[in-house]
């Protein structure tokens, strides 16, 4: 029996072992990745390779709004003072119980207007349409049936105007170039059908009027959660998605920032409307459907396009955040499995899928099963206790390390300037974050699987702040 | 496969980020020396370039001026200065550059050896103060020429910004076959953008670019034709016809050709854009839809009555633009009120809001009309 026992936990070194050592590749090869490109983009721009014009393309920007009166007004203000020269607001009220709609239309003096609306996708009925009569660019906004997330996006896309759009979300706000920067790769490549842009958290910085999220007073937040997320929000932005996207491989683009090709959007079918990460669904089902159409395409992430958006500050509000984007990741994961080693989906269906349905979706349960062997075999006195901490610490070391690179990486990359309390500071939360709340992370991704029946439809609501009142 | 092997890896992976690392705090600290040293050289540059209008000024060593603008820094340093230089006194920017002509030819073939970003760069100082060298065999261009062959989208697009500066046809030309030949795409609107900046004859330009356009893609003919309708006057109206009528182009080549005609309305266009308006099922949609749009500039019975009928159109967009070239161009009430009685809600709705009828109606009317 005891012999039974050791062969399985000798089967479960060698498999946890063999994970470990995958993603501490997977991590050095994105962080490498993504260090190297970015310093590439920096030493390009200084050289003044990109390209400059005046006019791009007309862009319709939707904000999807669920009980968001108290930051919306701010989010449109900032969208208004965006450095683009032709674009549209669409916002979309959700069936909001709140005044979200009200403080829209007292501060703009917006007018009901009788509206024809082109049904590309299904959506819940409008109930009525407003516009603002003297604003810079046109301000649309939509009243309708509560529909989740991904409904009022169908319903923003049947109203734009434009061959593009770009959904954000009501509490982030757009850096003022975000527009002009994110539109640079359709420019660059005609077969560019989606592009990703880089989320920040704005919490680190003072969002005035004049700047905008440019020419930064940049710090950490002093809210530890908020701070820890900085760190994550720099590592996962700047590795995974820059070296996924150098093969076409990103299988999300952040509901918060994100510019797609309506037309494409349309053929595919819009956003879905009964799954929780509806940004996932969309991009994985942009490359099924490219890929089976055999069209050419390319969805790429453009880093230097900066959205800044609110992280939650409250453990109870990141649980909720977590414990949806975990669900909307099984969701779609399971949804799109047909994709999973076949070889009409090439990298995408191998690589991308891979490491969201082993490093993001199961790591829960194979961390967890790993720590329980681990406790299993020390009790059973067949393991190293001393040996096995000190690999654990080496490993958190390890992440760390990579932690602190892509966050320095980040602030030379945009020429932030920090106070030496804030570099002390972001040394200490990378090992922080990689020792214990990794951990934290878990757990919470564990019990949104054990919950998956309960909350499978839940959103949950965190508590919004205004974005003057954020830091 | 044991732990040991795996910290082995591990170990090794701590090694190269901590290398990355120390690059990057490396990279930060050294920045600020490097953007000093970069502001001391553009100050030597600004201190030379203020002595070239005055009476002593500098009799430039060739070899010299040669040996430093071939490094990227002194050129950056170089562009800064003169960037300034230029904005107060753009003819003191060009004589030095006809005087140095040597030096910035001998530049070009240097440049032409380096990577993509660098030709890009030399291409953009070029583009932004080098004098027009319209009509001439220019060996600057030529080299410039060359550069295209291992490009970058960026390097492509500041040498074509070098070529419209110089004010060399022959040249654009040449760089829009080569681009071609690879199978480059470039945007139709930074080509359209570009070539209105071009600093020779436009429109003979417009004509020698249009006289190729079987031979290139699509998006090169959209440039074109993008850069022809924002010229003044209607010189290409009917070539331009003649090719919409006659000539198998790809589809958005057309709709561009369609749209040109709402800038420069001509006569003989009308009956082509009624067809397209009125047998919009038969041929291709896209083009009703341009159609409907441009018939706003062809103010008279014959438009206004396609128009109405095409605000029953089976398809949205062109229903959308005929409503909104009938407010263009004027709807009396009597017509409003003829729509109303056709009984057509769609068109009712889609005519009431092009013309700003916007009154919501009552609250148990409130539903959005939404249509396929």
């Amino acid at each position: 029996m005891s012999e039974m026992i050791a062969q399985g936990l000798r089967v479960v070194e060698i498999f946890f072992l063999l994970y470990l050592l995958v993603y501490a590749s997977y991590l050095f090869l994105s962080v490498s990745t993504g260090a190297w490109r970015l310093y590439h983009l920096d030493r390009m721009r200084s050289v003044k390779n990109e390209l400059k014009h005046t006019f791009y393309f007309p862009v319709s920007i939707l904000v999807p709004a669920y009980n968001e009166e108290v930051t919306i007004l701010d989010s449109v203000e900032s969208l208004l003072r965006l450095d683009y020269r032709i674009y549209e607001i669409i916002v979309v009220d959700d069936g909001s119980r709140d005044s979200t709609s009200q403080v829209l239309i007292d501060h703009f003096h917006m007018k009901e207007v009788r509206r024809p609306i082109r049904l590309s996708i299904p959506c819940k009925p409008i109930a009525s349409v407003y516009e603002a009569p003297d604003t810079r660019v046109r301000l649309t906004l939509l009243r309708k049936q509560n529909g989740g997330k991904g409904d009022a996006l169908n319903a923003g896309i049947n109203t734009a105007q434009y061959p593009f759009f770009l959904c954000i979300d009501a509490d982030s706000m757009l850096q003022r170039d975000a527009l002009e920067r994110i539109v640079q790769p359709v420019m660059e490549d005609d077969d560019v059908v989606a592009v990703g842009g880089l989320i920040r958290v704005a919490q680190c910085i003072r969002l005035d009027e004049e700047t905008q999220g440019q020419g930064l007073s940049y710090h950490l937040p002093w809210n530890f959660l908020t701070s820890m997320q900085v760190m994550e929000y720099d590592r996962s932005f700047l590795a995974s998605r820059i070296l996924l996207d150098s093969f076409n491989g990103n299988l999300i683009i952040s509901g918060a920032f994100g510019l797609f090709k309506k037309s494409v959007v349309i053929a595919a079918g819009g956003y879905a409307t009964d799954v929780l990460g509806e940004d996932m669904e969309l991009v994985a089902k942009l490359h099924a459907y490219c890929r089976n159409n055999l069209e050419r395409y390319s969805i790429r992430y453009e880093p230097n396009a900066v959205c800044w958006s609110q992280a939650p500050s409250a453990l109870s509000d990141l649980f909720k955040q977590r414990r949806r984007w975990h669900l909307g990741l099984f969701q779609c994961i399971t949804r799109y499995r047909f994709m999973f080693l076949k070889p009409r989906f090439g990298l995408v269906g191998t690589v991308s899928y891979l490491y969201y349905l082993l490093y993001e979706l199961f790591s829960p349960i194979i961390e967890v099963v790993g720590i329980t062997a681990m406790a299993v075999a020390a009790v059973a006195g067949l393991l190293n206790v001393r040996f096995m901490l000190q690999f654990y610490l080496l490993f958190a070391i390890y992440g760390s390390i990579l932690t602190i690179t892509a966050f320095f990486q980040r602030i030379y990359t945009q020429n932030i300037h920090i106070s030496r309390q804030d570099v002390f500071r972001a040394c200490v939360m990378c090992l922080i974050e990689n020792i214990f709340f990794r951990v934290v992370f878990d757990f919470i991704r564990l019990s949104a699987f054990l919950t998956y029946q309960k909350h499978k439809k839940t959103w949950g609501e965190i508590k919004r702040v205004r974005h003057s009142d954020a830091r | 496969m044991g732990l040991l092997s795996v910290k082995g890896v591990i170990y090794f992976y701590i090694f190269i980020c901590v290398a990355l690392l120390i690059f990057n705090l490396f990279y930060i600290s050294r920045s600020d020396s490097v953007k000093r040293r970069q502001r001391r050289k553009e100050r030597r540059w600004e201190k030379e370039l203020r002595r070239l209008s005055t009476e002593d000024a500098p009799k430039w060593d060739q070899d010299k001026l040669f040996q430093k603008l071939r490094h990227i820094q002194e050129l950056m340093a170089f562009q800064r200065a003169m960037e300034r230089r230029y904005t107060t006194d753009p003819k003191v920017v060009h004589s030095f550059f006809l005087q140095n002509r040597r030096v910035f030819l001998r530049l070009a073939m240097e440049y032409g050896n380096k990577s993509a970003m660098e030709q890009a760069f030399f291409a953009y100082v070029i583009a932004a103060f080098h004098p027009v060298r319209e009509g001439q065999q220019d060996p600057m261009a030529e080299r410039l020429l060359g550069y295209l062959e291992d490009s970058t989208v960026y390097s492509r697009e500041n040498v074509l910004n070098a070529l419209y500066a110089l004010g060399n046809a022959q040249a654009v030309e040449q760089a829009y076959s080569l681009m071609n030949q690879h199978s480059w795409y470039h945007d139709p609107r930074l080509l359209a953008d570009g070539l209105s900046r071009f600093q020779g004859p436009k429109e003979a330009l417009a004509q020698r670019l249009w006289a190729r356009r079987g031979l290139w893609a699509e998006c090169f003919q959209v440039g074109i034709i993008r850069f022809a309708d924002g010229l003044p006057g209607d010189s290409f109206g009917e070539v331009f016809l003649a090719a919409l009528a006659q000539e198998p182009l790809p589809l958005e080549t057309r709709f561009t050709l369609v749209r040109y005609f709402n800038r420069h309305p001509i006569p003989q266009a009308k009956p082509l854009l009624l067809d397209l308006l009125k047998e919009e099922t038969i041929g291709d949609r896209e083009l009703a839809i341009a159609a409907a749009m441009v018939l706003s500039s062809y103010a008279d019975s014959e438009s206004r009555e396609a128009l109405k009928q095409a605000l029953c159109s089976p398809n949205w967009y062109v229903r959308q633009n005929a409503a909104r070239s009938l407010q263009k161009l004027g709807i009396t009430q009597a017509e409003a009120a003829q729509i109303q009685t056709m009984g057509d809600r769609y068109a009712t709705e889609m005519l009431d809001y092009a013309l700003g009828h916007q009154t919501a109606g009552k609250a148990g009317e409130r539903e959005v009309l939404m249509t396929q």
